[in-house]
């Protein structure tokens, strides 16, 4: 497993360069570029507004500020499991032709999205000032790192255990999208934590590590406090183990994806 | 020391109508039921490579050749360490490139310069060392101007030029090459070869898999010849094309002699018959009884037979001149057409014919018994003609050879069109449809290097 790690290590220029051809093949011939980074989120963000704000009249404050806090990490969860499940599928044919570690395709869906991702703060931020609230800089110089070295580390194992799986069950592509619908919905991002019933934030909360994620954004960008960092640490090792049982997952799978692709 | 060691390596897949059904979740579960028997049978699997073998020395040119299917791909996927043996092992010093496929990694939309990188940087080339041979890589590939155009723009010509021209910069210590050399016009892969021999000239070791036989006598220093994936014999390569080559015609061989089997079955069941001959009345003109539609036949063979069946011809036969059945001959040996025939209704003077035509409706050669002043009274029984051509000099193709036997006015027996075929070949690539026995004389004083056609 070591070896592995330190040989997709050694691919990190083949991982920079095809994130770098993502990025500009996504929005080449486009007329806004690379801006649809920043646009898209917000078109979410104004879509849920409209659903949720104006329809059925959800009485919060600055709902859109905490939409966006939510909405956009999330963005980049689901987009790398869908794009990173997929992802030795689609790049398979390179595995067939050139000599490189597999793992390189499912990390550089994750990587561009992160890209998108890292972009949607500055203007998270904007809005954040727009609405009158402040980040605290220590906060967000601590806590924010750690909180999206998390996040990688999570959405990571789930997708290399997902893109070796998908290999031999396709039927995970259809399956994926509407679980994380499912996900979405059942996080607290397009409502507060508190709004979830007693009975049931036990499964929805306590035992969803993407809502300790999510939770501990909306923690430094929105409610202007120190994120709850046993919840973080619970979810930091969590996704560790998951990783070591993945990739081990992987590793077991990965001789076959030649042939399968 | 060697550059690759492989020892008893076998490939096999899985079936795969097998493999097909385990690839949704309901089928995973119920696979074990069937599994642990079918893992033991044998016949569950297709071996691509069985005990394989092999050595290649550093600094050899090596050449795989073999049949479509024969499993040249798969050695080579092996020997690049893209694919797994099943059974078996393998070993490689020294750095390995392999190219399999031109301008892997190229993405439509970005431009020229932009797919340079990622193809580099996919062949295991550095940052570093695209930028610095940019320049030269995007003289080599003669594509200037367009260099920052989305390559969706680029004609396919130009794409393999780009592939080309980031793939001959790899320079790993073992290269392995999969059929991609043959792109681009005469003066560009003049430039690829020159490539390979510099890359050659300095001791590295070359890997190849082509159909390009001629280039494999050229570059190569040995060969070995892939059929059904085992190596049937290995050494120089110009000893293993010759294998590769007499091996090509004993399967040209058995598939024409599969043909007429299946054409000479059809003949005795009636299925190769013209539709109702229209009566010499209505059609008082001899010549036109000839012009018939041909009938289209199975597997879309244009055989046609037609005639009124007094006098049958049986069967056409081949032979050489030591009078072995054959279907395939060289350019210049002897052939003997055999008809036998038979009589229903005795028949006075009949004619026989021949004609040898090219798939392409060409007529390359007729004649007929009249034609050649031998007039023949009358015909009671059965019997064999045999057609003598001391030296069939056709070039290499296919070819049919149609044979009829009418009466004097051009009633027809039987006649039969397109349903025998022969095979040239030849040592020369000279061009036409026959070569003339001839020899070069030149008047002025010169040396000149007479060497072999193959050579």
């Amino acid at each position: 497993m070591i070896k592995n790690i330190k040989d997709v290590f050694k691919y990190r220029t083949l991982i920079g360069t095809l994130v770098e051809r993502e990025l500009k093949a996504r929005y080449r011939g486009s007329l806004l570029g690379l801006f649809w980074s920043f646009i898209n989120p917000l078109l979410l963000v104004l879509v849920y507004f409209i659903a949720f704000k104006i329809c059925l009249r959800q009485n919060m404050e600055n709902y859109a500020v905490f939409l966006f806090v939510g909405i956009l990490p999330w963005t980049w969860f689901s987009s790398s499991m869908l794009e990173g499940a997929n992802s030795i599928l689609v790049g398979g044919h390179y595995l067939k032709k050139v000599l490189f570690p597999s793992e390189t395709l499912p990390i550089v869906a994750i990587c561009s999205n992160f890209v998108h991702f890292i972009l949607g703060i500055p203007i998270l931020m904007m809005v954040v000032g727009a609405a009158g609230k402040t980040i605290n800089t220590y906060h967000f110089l601590i806590y924010f790192p750690i909180i999206v070295i998390i996040q990688m580390l999570f959405t990571l194992s789930l997708v290399i255990l997902f893109s070796a799986l998908t290999v031999h069950f396709r039927d995970i592509q259809h399956l994926l999208i509407n679980f994380l619908t499912l996900w979405f919905f059942s996080s607290p991002i397009i409502y507060p934590q508190e709004m979830v019933p007693e009975k049931i934030s036990y499964i929805l909360i306590k035992f969803n590590p993407m809502a300790h994620i999510v939770i501990a954004y909306q923690d430094i960008f929105f409610y202007e406090r120190v994120p709850t960092l046993r919840n973080l640490g619970y979810t930091a090792v969590f996704s560790l183990l998951l990783f070591f049982l993945s990739y081990a997952v992987y590793n077991k799978l990965r001789d076959t994806f030649v042939e399968e692709v | 020391m060697d550059s690759v060691q492989i020892d008893e390596v076998s490939k096999y897949y899985r079936k795969y109508s097998k493999l097909k059904s385990f690839q949704t979740i309901k089928s995973a579960f119920v696979r074990d039921l069937w599994n642990k028997k079918s893992l033991k049978n044998r016949d569950n699997f297709f071996y691509a490579l069985k005990d394989v073998s092999l050595n290649i020395g550093q600094g050899t040119t090596f050449g795989i050749i073999g049949a479509n299917g024969a499993g040249k791909s798969t050695l080579l996927k092996i020997i690049a360490g893209l694919t797994m043996p099943s059974q078996g092992w393998i070993k490689t010093n020294g750095r390995i490139s392999a190219l399999i496929e031109l301008g892997t990694g190229f993405h439509p939309e970005i431009s020229g310069r932009e797919n340079i990188f990622v193809n580099g940087i996919m062949l295991g080339l550095t940052k570093k060392q695209i930028r610095e041979k940019y320049d030269e890589i995007v003289e080599f590939s003669e594509l200037g101007e367009f260099i920052d155009n989305p390559i969706k723009t680029y004609s396919s010509g130009m794409l393999m030029r780009l592939g080309f021209s980031v793939a001959v910069n790899v320079d790993p210590d073992i290269l392995i090459i999969d059929e991609v050399l043959a792109v681009g016009d005469i003066s560009f892969s003049r430039k690829c070869l020159e490539r390979i021999s510099n890359f050659k000239a300095r001791g590295k070791t070359i890997v190849l898999v082509t159909h390009d036989l001629g280039m494999v006598n050229n570059i190569c220093n040995e060969a070995i010849l892939l059929d059904k994936g085992m190596i049937i014999e290995r050494g120089e390569s110009y000893k293993v094309v010759d294998s590769y080559m007499s091996l090509v015609l004993k399967k040209e061989e058995e598939n024409i002699k599969d043909q007429q089997k299946k054409l000479s079955e059809l003949i005795k069941e009636g299925e190769v018959q013209k539709a109702e001959l229209p009566s010499l009345e209505e059609k008082p003109e001899a010549e036109e009884l000839v012009t018939f539609e041909p009938v289209q036949k199975k597997d879309q063979i244009n055989a046609t037979r037609w005639g009124s069946k007094e006098i049958e011809i049986e069967s056409v036969v081949f032979k050489n001149l030591h009078e072995d059945e054959r279907f395939t001959f060289v350019c210049g040996e002897a052939m003997i057409a055999e008809i036998r025939y038979k009589v229903n209704e005795p028949v006075s003077e009949p004619v026989f014919g021949v004609g040898i035509f090219r798939p392409d409706g060409v007529n390359v050669y007729g004649s007929n018994t009249r034609i050649e002043d031998i007039w023949i009274n009358k015909v009671e029984r059965d019997g064999i003609l045999r057609i003598v051509f001391e030296e069939l000099t056709l070039l290499a193709g296919q070819y049919y050879f149609d044979v009829a036997v009418h009466s004097m006015t051009g009633h027809p027996y039987d006649y039969q069109s397109k349903i025998h075929t022969f095979r040239m070949n030849t040592n020369f690539t000279d061009v036409g449809v026959f070569r003339p026995p001839h020899t070069w004389e030149f008047s002025g004083n010169f040396e000149m290097n007479k060497s072999s056609p193959l050579g």
